[in-house]
């Protein structure tokens, strides 16, 4: 187990390395160089530009504009951001937490509604809730967050007035009112993907002979479903919830805009517009770790659930 | 050097708060369900009776984040509308532009090579120490710094030395003369920051952790990066006639358009300055906020690659039939919702600050641009413009941009040339327009939508970007009358009339040639919560400090 978890630990940094190499390659390649957007279209002298260019390493090859950036970031320097003029560092912690309880937020109410939903859909498969259910999560899916969160702003902020319309909000209950809404954008576009695979998982579950067998011996059907049909079909339940888990947490960036939250991902959409490549590479390694950390935590978490799958994993190990 | 020497300009700035906005606006949203008609308001008030009554707190948004706190970099409409209101220059603008002392009590020029500022006795920053000519001297040759890369440093590329007559005088002494950097002291190039703070912050100097020290009717509190700037009134502000009924301003950063509007309706925003002349209709309906407009400075226009020989445009005559095929006032109306005006130059009248009887005479004498298709079509034939194709650009940052193209593409059509509409994200658009400023390819264009504003209200400055040598000519005009007069202008730094003379001149060669030619002039647009007022619209919002004229309603 220790093993594996290692072995896995080793693949993530690399993964970092080549993540962070494509998209500095591909910043390179892009049109135009973040001088023309800190200039803004302006022309400065020459002397100007060549100091610019120094002070950013502008001016060294691409190769050895990387090395520079990767030598650094071991040593825990991100760089300076060109169009904030400041450390991405810190820029990076006054931005990671209002990113992340959004993430976690969304999050729970995907898990938390996607399988409720699908559990329901499922004990009444092929009546008319399970149609409901599939159906209303599918049309929740097929609207993209930032639209659905225009809309949410239109309805409960404008209209009803019980929401603020953007922001983050200070402390802990007005910064949860401050999120409930981008969190149900975000979290909504993916209760569908959790509802769906809980609603098989679960309908695979209540046919096979130990859910009959408990029903015969007379047991209350919230005592089958709940201790059960839920716990055998938890193993792929975790697993599209984890990843449900890591793509809402590293997929805030529209949803951070509309609702003028300024976390990573709006972070992420200003450092793209202004070619800001150290601020564009910071925030990729940043979601690429959580992506990633949150993946291998599913691993272990299933295997907790689940110890047959032990087998596997000492198999690879 | 030449004057023009990396002279800024706003043009680029225009477009820049918007950037991070074109990507995320669901079309019109909050103007559904307003039912407005957008497009037909032209009465607004340019602005809104004050009660005079305190405000504890302004919530202003900003569709981008200011690049610093310090003034070197305060060259966009977001940093420039917080930190004047937290640093005072040595002069100031009046609302209609005119030239007034703010610091310096007075200026005087020694001739044409020497500009002399007598400071105000007893100013205090906002540390409680005593302004002197020492903090002047250090806050100006920050710019002559080419380390440090202010934005504003091609302003004093003309300027020799900067010196201190004692502790309250400044003088600056030139090369060469040159009439601008005396209007420039009044935007941020002449904003002055403690000494102290210079010295102590270094490089550091405006960013979040440090701020900024200065002697402005506010002190700077708080900057969370990405969410929002903090001032707050201070209390020993040396100037006792402005108001300062707004005790705390807090500039909220909102990237999204949409979102913006919607807090404007909900009242969670008081005010802003970006609201395009299209959703001024629709802010208008909500009932609860004041749309307030003035004249601009400045010009959307249509510019013209004159680089590229033998190409379709290379004609005059090409350029005057499709002025006269344009109809601009349907594309004013479509692009920044009809607030604003059909010009003849590319100045509009009110960037007449000085001068204004010579500039309007010779305004009047211009060719006038109107629509008129025969014309059009007449001179199109003469051009062997009539089957030929071309290509224009715009930048998707500017949201008028997309109407105006398509109303240009019309009235080609009209006179039987084809225009393939381009949108460049901004920076592959001045990488085009500016031909390869670093180095890159570029100029590969025939007609191009240029939003300009000058900084100041002054005609010269948007001539000068037609010389020859001026690295803001897009266009690749040349022209030996147009040259020959706009360097005689700028050296003729006390005489106003003089310059206006030569700068007329200029004018008509612009007029005559066409390099670029206006669509309109776009009008300036405040939004206001009706619990606000006391503030007037102003072309020059980003040089004044508006936070102390607000007032509660």
């Amino acid at each position: 187990m220790l093993g594996y978890v290692l072995r896995r630990l080793a693949v993530t940094v690399l993964l970092l390395v080549v993540t962070s190499f494509i998209v500095f390659a591909m910043l390179h390649v892009a049109p135009g160089s973040p001088l023309e957007v800190l200039t803004g279209g302006r022309r400065l002298s020459d002397t100007t530009l060549r100091a610019l260019s120094a002070r950013y390493a502008l001016d060294k090859p691409f190769l050895a504009q990387y090395w520079l950036w990767l030598t650094n970031v071991v040593q825990g320097d991100f760089g300076e951001s060109i169009a904030a003029r400041q450390s991405i560092g810190s820029l990076l912690a006054s931005r990671a937490p209002v990113t992340l309880q959004l993430g976690v937020l969304a999050s729970v109410i995907a898990i938390v509604f996607g399988v409720g939903a699908g559990t329901v859909a499922a004990m009444r498969r092929g009546r008319l809730p399970d149609t409901l259910i599939s159906g209303g999560v599918i049309g929740l899916a097929a609207v993209p967050a930032y639209l659905s969160g225009l809309l949410m702003i239109l309805v409960f902020s404008v209209l009803l007035g019980w929401f603020p319309v953007f922001g983050a909000g200070e402390g802990v209950a007005d910064r949860l009112h401050h999120l409930v809404l981008p969190a149900c954008a975000l979290g909504f576009s993916l209760c569908a993907l959790v509802a769906r695979v809980t609603r098989a998982t679960m309908v695979d579950v209540l046919g096979r002979e130990y859910v009959e067998a408990a029903r015969v011996r007379g047991m209350s059907e919230r005592h089958v479903i709940g201790r059960h049909a839920i716990r055998n079909a938890l193993g792929p339940i975790i697993t599209v919830s984890g990843l449900a888990a890591a793509y809402l947490i590293t997929g805030t960036v529209l949803v951070e805009v509309v609702f003028g939250i300024n976390g990573l991902g709006a972070l992420l959409i200003q450092g793209v517009l202004g070619k800001d490549f150290a601020v564009v590479q910071a925030v990729a390694i940043v979601f690429t770790s959580i992506f990633l950390l949150i993946t291998l935590l599913v691993d272990v978490l299933y295997f907790a659930v689940d110890p047959r799958t032990a087998v596997g994993v000492r198999g690879e190990a | 050097m030449n004057i023009n020497e990396a002279r800024l300009s706003r043009r680029a700035l225009l477009a820049r708060g918007t950037a991070g906005v074109g990507i995320l606006t669901a079309g019109g949203l909050l103007a559904a369900c307003g039912n407005s008609d957008s497009g037909s308001t032209l009465t607004s008030a340019t602005s809104a009776a004050g009660g005079g009554k305190p405000v504890p707190l302004v919530t202003w948004g900003l569709p981008a984040e200011p690049v610093s706190m310090d003034p070197a970099f305060a060259y966009d409409f977001e940093t420039g509308a917080v930190l004047t209101n937290v640093l005072d220059s040595l002069m100031r603008f009046s609302p209609r532009g005119d030239l007034l002392p703010s610091l310096a009590e007075r200026v005087e020029e020694r001739g044409d090579r020497a500009l002399v500022f007598t400071l105000h006795r007893g100013v205090r920053f906002h540390d409680g120490g005593e302004l002197t000519s020492a903090d002047v001297v250090a806050s100006l040759q920050r710019h002559l710094d080419p380390a440090l890369g202010s934005y504003f440093g091609g302003y004093f590329a003309n300027v020799a030395e900067i010196r201190a007559n004692g502790r309250y005088e400044v003088e600056i002494v030139f090369r060469q003369p040159d009439y601008a950097l005396k209007y420039m002291m009044a935007t941020m190039a002449g904003a002055v920051v403690s000494k102290r703070l210079i010295d102590r912050a270094g490089r550091k100097l405006g960013d979040p952790t440090v701020g900024v020290v200065g002697t402005g009717p506010y002190r700077f509190a708080s900057w969370a990066s990405g969410r929002e700037v903090v001032i707050e009134r201070f209390d020993h502000y040396w100037e006792r006639s402005v108001p300062r009924a707004v005790r705390r301003g807090v500039f909220t950063i909102l990237g999204d358009t949409q979102t913006l509007l919607a807090a404007l309706r909900t009242g969670e925003i008081d005010g802003s300055f970006r609201v395009t002349g299209r959703d001024a209709g629709s802010v208008e309906q909500f009932g609860n906020v004041n749309v307030l407009t003035a004249p601009g400075l400045g010009y959307e226009g249509v510019a013209f690659n004159m680089r590229k020989q033998g190409g379709p445009f290379a004609d005059v005559k090409a350029r005057r039939a499709l002025l006269h095929a344009t109809d601009r006032r349907g594309v004013l109306r479509a692009a920044w919702g009809g607030h604003g005006e059909i010009v003849d130059a590319l100045v509009p009248p009110a960037a007449w600050s000085y001068a204004r009887p010579i500039y309007e005479a010779a305004y009047a004498d211009l060719p006038a641009g109107t629509l008129d298709l025969d014309l059009a079509r007449r001179l199109a034939e003469e051009a062997g413009l009539t089957g030929k194709s071309a290509q224009l650009i715009y930048s998707s940052g500017n949201p008028q941009d997309e109407p105006t193209a398509l109303g240009v593409q019309a009235a080609a059509a009209s006179i039987g040339v084809r225009l393939d509409v381009r949108a460049l994200s901004q920076t592959q658009f001045f990488n085009q327009l500016n031909q390869g400023a670093t180095g890159r390819k570029g100029g590969d264009w025939d007609l191009a939508l240029a939003l300009w504003a000058p900084d100041f209200a002054d005609p010269l400055t948007t001539y000068a970007q037609f010389t020859s040598s001026s690295p803001a000519n897009s266009t690749g005009f040349s022209n030996a009358v147009l040259d020959r007069e706009v360097a005689k202008a700028i050296g003729e730094v006390t005489d106003d009339d003089a310059r206006a003379r030569d700068a007329v001149v200029a004018q008509r060669q612009v007029a005559d040639e066409l390099p670029t030619w206006p669509l309109f002039s776009p009008a300036t647009i405040l939004v206001l919560n009706d619990r606000l007022g006391g503030m007037a619209a102003t072309p020059l919002y980003y040089w004044s400090a508006w936070l102390g004229e607000l007032s509660g309603t």
